[in-house]
């Protein structure tokens, strides 16, 4: 149930779970931006 | 026991809430005692404020004990519980909060008597002050166990000093206090956090590389990623995203944050503030934990206090003083906005509505204040009895699943008493059905959590009483009642 790309090899830890939580995160604020701009037309 | 780190953490807080009560009651002697001042910060707060606030008021004990706890026996996927949370703040910012911001409404229940009348007004605030009363007892058991832990002190006492100073942090000028201290806390919390990890990092003997190479060699390298075994992401990541983004937008404790704001653009700006902040510190905690349960003298201990017990340890005295100091800031945040909230629920929705329909705004505050301080009386009594409040976290929450549906349905569908009323009841019962009789076991479903069955009953329920009654009064944004609001406003 791996990532292929995460290879037990390639991890470290902390660096592995920041970039994971920080891609969900930065994807949040994508979408939030389209609403933002696209459905409320707040920008 | 560690004496010298109880005081300094006590100290600080202590300094910093005298700091910000001499300052707000200094700088705005007149508005900091009434209603809307109390309450709302007299819808005045800034983007600096309400987007911290926003973040620490959903960060609290879940997301430092639940999380180590977590940690231990999922690994990275226990982060899903920090992410739930932060998408659940894009969603008050894009949605609920925006929308009570502009409607000027000082309660979520009060949204609901202008789409469906006084006695849905006043079933919801009962249950919703429920709701967020069992959220203010786990966060004051979270408060005497952090203590102890760390200082060796025993929890009812840790129970008892943390229900102070959670009161102090906004029984002073309210929801404007709670706001200030929060900018500064979070500040502390980031510093404090990333210095730990760098030194706990740093004094690993293999770094955070070991500890890696500890979970590859003991098959357990699925707990080195967020996206850890489907049935693990399907269970427990999808099952609190459900929990968690259907309750916390219409749950008064955290959209009264984004009633104090200045104006709707604030909502929108604090967004991008607020859930970063709210969203990575899941990342710290969780590499904690792990971290612990890697190293064998503290792996022994359990998952409850292995972490807390290496962060003793191994971080000078300055450092965990910081580090608790963080993670006291983090739960008493979000004691003082439950108890703010249940406390705004009672004074408005109950005495003011109820009781006393011409009382002035320092009359509420007075009531508001006084709730507070009950209820943190009641919450620090209940919670040294340790109950299991984190088992029920799930069913605390799933009470508001209706509330979610009946908040969008009234605003843009359509709006009928009985429907509202239907919807609400059978949702309600299957939550108690589902958790106090053998329903589930009878059904062989009893893996399912209480948010799925609700959110099942709501939609099945709420979709076919509204085509029935589909020719009730329309969506409230879609009628004249909105606009002649708006109007007047």
């Amino acid at each position: 149930m791996q990532p292929e790309w995460l290879t037990p090899e390639e991890k470290v830890m902390f660096w592995t779970i920041l970039i994971e939580a920080v891609c969900v995160i930065a994807l949040v604020l994508v979408i939030s931006f389209i609403i933002q701009k696209y459905i409320i037309k707040d920008s | 026991m560690n004496t010298m780190l109880l005081i300094a953490v006590v100290v600080y807080e202590l300094i910093l809430i005298g700091g910000v009560a001499w300052w707000l009651t200094r700088r705005s002697a007149k508005s900091a005692g009434s209603g809307a001042g109390f309450e709302l910060a007299g819808r005045s707060l800034p983007v600096a404020v309400v987007a911290p606030t926003m973040a620490l008021t959903v960060l609290g004990t879940a997301h430092i004990l639940g999380i180590f706890e977590l940690a231990w026996g999922m690994g990275g996927t226990a982060l899903w519980f920090g992410l739930a949370n932060a998408v659940a703040i894009a969603i008050v910012c894009l949605t609920t909060g925006r929308w009570m911001r502009r409607l000027k409404l000082t309660t979520v229940p009060e949204l609901l008597e202008l789409m469906f009348g006084r006695n849905l007004r006043i079933l919801v605030s009962c249950v919703m002050a429920g709701s967020i009363f069992g959220i203010l007892t786990l966060e004051t058991q979270g408060l005497g166990i952090i203590l102890a832990s760390m200082t060796g002190w025993s929890i009812e006492n840790g129970a008892v000093v943390g229900g102070v100073l959670g009161v102090l942090y906004v029984i002073f000028a309210g929801m404007k206090e709670v706001g200030w201290i929060n900018l500064f806390n979070a500040i502390l919390m980031y510093v404090s956090l990333i210095l730990a990890t760098i030194y706990i990092g740093l004094g690993l003997p293999e770094g955070f590389d070991g500890v890696s190479q500890h979970f590859v060699a003991t098959d357990q390298a699925h707990m080195l990623t967020i996206f850890g075994p489907i049935d693990l992401l399907l269970t427990f990541a999808l099952g609190l995203f459900v929990a968690v983004n259907l309750s916390v937008p219409v749950s008064q404790f955290f959209v009264q944050v984004a009633m104090s704001a200045k104006d709707e653009r604030t909502i929108s700006k604090a967004l991008w503030i607020a859930v970063p902040l709210n969203g990575l510190f899941g990342v710290f905690t969780v590499v904690l934990g792990m971290t612990a349960k890697s190293l064998p003298e503290f792996s022994a201990l359990g998952p409850k206090i292995a972490t807390p017990t290496m962060l003793v340890e191994m971080l000078p005295t300055w450092l965990a003083s910081l580090l608790l100091a963080s993670f006291l800031a983090a739960v008493l945040s979000t004691f003082a906005m439950t108890c703010l909230g249940a406390a705004t629920i009672f004074s408005t929705d109950v005495y003011k509505r109820l009781f006393n329909n011409k009382a002035t705004d320092a009359e509420t505050a007075k009531v508001t204040r006084i709730a507070i301080i009950v209820l943190a009386v009641v919450a620090v009594v209940v919670a040294s009895f340790l109950p299991p409040i984190l088992a029920a976290i799930g069913w605390l929450l799933a009470w508001l699943i209706p509330v979610m549906w009946l908040v969008f349905s009234g605003l843009f569908w359509c709006r009928s008493n009985l429907a509202a009323g239907l919807t609400i009841g059978a949702a309600w019962g299957a939550n108690m059905l589902w958790t106090f009789t053998t329903l589930p076991q009878a059904l062989d479903a009893a893996q399912l959590p209480n948010a799925y069955i609700v959110l099942a009953v709501t939609l099945v329920v709420g979709l076919s009483t509204n085509v029935v009654f589909r020719n009730s009064a329309p969506g409230y944004f879609r009628s004249g009642d909105y606009a002649a609001r708006m109007a007047n406003t």
